[in-house]
């Protein structure tokens, strides 16, 4: 390994190129700044998002291996991104908000952990975003939808999957309402309207799905941006004194070790990685890593409890039309987080397209169906099934993080560690929100119905936000409370998960991040 | 003779390497060869124990090609790999030894059972030993569970089987694809 130590000097330093840095980068580079991203994984291009299931893996997480454990492991392959647009370029593009009620989850239940800020402080952040990107969806029929500018483009239409599931969640007495999306439903800010086949999961080429991309990458890029690829961070270079940091120390495509400085470092390379980067830059000033001194680095790891639930029908559903995240969404019962032996919110997302093969498709979905029986099955199902998933509430709990294991990888850095593991009460929640959702699909008229396994949707926490520096690594801002000019953006700061998607919260955190 | 036959012989010559344009699988009209050189990782036997099983799981994935795909995408380092297995907690640098010690586990099995290689075995034996191996039966398994091992397998099927233009021709379902892959997988 060579080593390159050529101290270029820029004035920030924004690392992973995903939902939150980019808008870092676009903003900081449309000010006037000096912007370097640094993105671990390879260049993307629309080009490259072939409407292939098995294709669109490469989307997925392909640097050093992440080892997980825990009764809930959060799912670090399924649910990270690698390279150019990081996991937001595999989004499904769900963008609900967080309600008023997660952002107060200790005051209010004594359970995990408080935001520093309120809805109402994030609010103008989420109308920004949501301005800049387009979401479509109704927001009268979402009647939990907490104080917000309307949506500025018209819902999705709902196809007949939609429809089908629709009746069942009317004869249980549950509300739904077009699924908001960052979507076009129709063209906006020169962007076009979507086709409705249903390869969101595969990563939108044609630019309808508000991935970086077609987003805040071009703005960034258009600034004056510079975008490095096959940049692995190594470590974070602070000052003598430990209290500012100065640059980053990278391996590039050739495996040579090269220094960037800088007057700012941003964090965005997603949760676990952004732990993993603090951690691992241990030194004198900080030997249990950057901003550690109160051992709480990589804690309150977080994933959405989820599970999916099937149905074929006896009219034709045709599950594959439509966004892959839905086509419909339900938050009945949201801001009841507390019942006795139960905790946490959880939402449905209804009538997701369905493609035949991979982890969320048709066949895998019965894995007990093999041989001369699949077929027919797979037949039946690829114009009758019918499918939703329900994502449920994570508690902030201290004992579930990051840590470095002894394992080592090819550039000599420790590989990450995690443990996540989910408590009674949430397994309660899941299990309770499973049975209604099998009532739901035998309410609608399914002939037969099934249940997928509970699985981590979504990673969040490890590097909280908070107002005491003794609970939290970040404050309000994403600033490190132990360096000041460090921050951290992406879900990695979130002291509560909530129970919706959170990219679109990422992105108002990010520009909150900038003021 | 076929191009999976082709591929499974070449291997049991115990070439090191073997070009995938040589082992393009037929029955899939738009398939373009890859001119990938991958290096042969699994044993000849393993193949086959792969390939038959497969085929009794999702009828129809040896023409597919199941066995080039896994030894193709095993082959691959991390970043390029499209086998399912990166996204269910197993780290790319062990996933040949899963692909191995599962493998092997089944002939083991196939053995302990019925006293001969799975690959001899018939249908309705092969079907006895599945149901062994999704019950996790087994008690001298070793390494991930039997059952979560088929589950792998039978994803890779499912793959080369349904996750194509022409998979989802065969089940009704239009492709609808906004670009089309240049080669399959």
């Amino acid at each position: 390994m060579s080593v390159s130590l050529l101290d270029e000097h820029v004035d920030l330093i924004v690392v992973g190129a995903g939902a939150a840095g980019c808008v870092v980068a676009a903003t900081a580079a449309k000010a006037g700044k000096m912007v370097t991203l640094l993105e671990a994984g390879p260049p993307r291009q629309l080009q490259d998002l072939t409407s292939s299931q098995i294709w669109a893996r490469r989307l997925k997480w392909g640097g050093a291996p992440v080892l997980e454990s825990g009764n809930l492991p959060i799912g670090h392959g399924f649910n990270s991104g690698f390279g150019t647009g990081g996991s937001a370029l595999h989004q499904f593009g769900v963008w609900p908000r967080l309600h008023e009620n997660d952002f107060k989850v200790y005051s209010n239940h004594a359970r995990g952990l408080d935001w520093p800020i309120s809805y109402q402080d994030l609010r103008p952040y989420y109308d920004r975003i949501q301005a800049t990107v387009g979401i479509s969806g109704d927001s009268r029929a979402e009647k939990w939808r907490p104080p917000a500018d309307d949506y500025p483009l018209p819902p999705m239409p709902v196809f007949e999957q939609g429809k089908t599931i629709a009746r069942g969640f009317a004869n249980e007495g549950l509300a739904t309402a077009p699924i908001p999306v960052a979507i076009n439903s129709t063209s906006y800010n020169n962007r076009p309207g979507c086709l409705f086949d249903g390869w969101c999961d595969a990563g939108c080429p044609t630019g309808a799905l508000a991935n970086p991309l077609v987003t805040y990458l071009p703005v960034a890029l258009s600034n004056g941006c510079q975008l490095v690829n096959h940049a692995t961070v190594k470590r974070i270079l602070h000052n003598k004194a430990g209290d500012r940091v100065v640059g980053v120390e990278y391996v590039d495509q050739q495996g040579s070790v090269r220094r960037l400085m800088a007057d700012q470092v941003v964090l965005s390379a997603f949760a676990v990685q952004n732990a993993k980067l603090l951690l691992q830059s241990s030194s004198d000033k900080h030997p249990a890593g950057l901003s550690n001194h109160n051992d709480l680095v990589g804690r309150y790891l977080m994933t959405h409890p989820a599970t999916s639930v099937y149905g074929l029908f006896p009219n034709q559903t045709m599950p594959h039309l439509g966004p892959t995240g839905g086509q419909l969404i339900c938050q009945d019962g949201y801001a009841d987080k507390a019942k006795p032996g139960v905790f946490g919110s959880y939402q449905w997302l209804i009538a997701n397209a369905l493609k035949p093969n991979d982890l969320l498709g048709i066949a895998n979905t019965r894995p007990d169906i093999i041989g001369e029986s699949l077929q027919p099955f797979m037949q039946k199902a690829a114009k009758h099934m019918g499918n939703m998933v329900c994502i449920g509430e994570d508690i902030a709990q201290a004992e579930n993080r990051v840590t470095l294991s002894s394992r080592l990888d090819a550039n000599g850095i420790p590989l990450a560690s995690t443990l996540h593991n989910i408590g009674a009460e949430t397994i309660t929640m899941n299990e309770n929100a499973v049975a209604q959702g099998l009532r739901v699909f035998r309410a609608a008229g399914a002939q037969e119905v099934w249940q997928g396994a509970r699985f981590g949707m979504h990673i969040m926490g490890g590097t909280v936000m908070g107002s005491d520096p003794a609970t939290s690594v970040a404050d309000s801002y994403g600033r490190c409370h132990e360096l000041e000019n460090l921050y951290l953006a992406g879900p990695g700061l979130f002291p509560s998960s909530g129970a919706v998607n959170p990219t679109f919260t990422l992105q108002a955190l990010a520009e909150h991040l900038l003021g | 003779m076929n191009s999976r036959r082709r591929f499974l012989n070449a291997s049991a010559l115990g070439a090191a390497t073997i070009t995938a344009a040589a082992c393009t699988p037929s029955g899939t009209a738009d398939h373009k060869p890859s001119t990938v050189t991958a290096t042969l990782l699994l044993t000849a036997q393993a193949l086959q124990t792969l390939s038959h099983v497969c085929e009794r799981l999702v009828p129809g994935a040896s023409e597919a090609g199941v066995s080039v795909y896994v030894s193709q995408q095993l082959a691959r380092d991390a970043a390029s790999n499209l086998l399912m297995l990166q996204y269910l907690g197993i780290a790319h640098e062990d996933h040949v030894s899963f692909y191995r010690a599962g493998l092997s586990g089944i002939e083991g099995a196939s053995q302990s059972l019925f006293q001969k290689s799975c690959c001899s075995l018939s249908s309705s034996e092969t079907d006895s030993l599945v149901k062994n191996l999704l019950a996790d039966e087994f008690t001298d398994w070793s390494g991930a569970p039997s059952s979560f091992f088929l589950f792998v397998i039978r994803a890779d099927a499912c793959d080369v089987v349904y996750g194509t233009k022409q998979g989802f021709e065969n089940i009704g379902m239009p492709h609808m694809a906004h670009i089309v892959p240049t080669e399959e997988w």
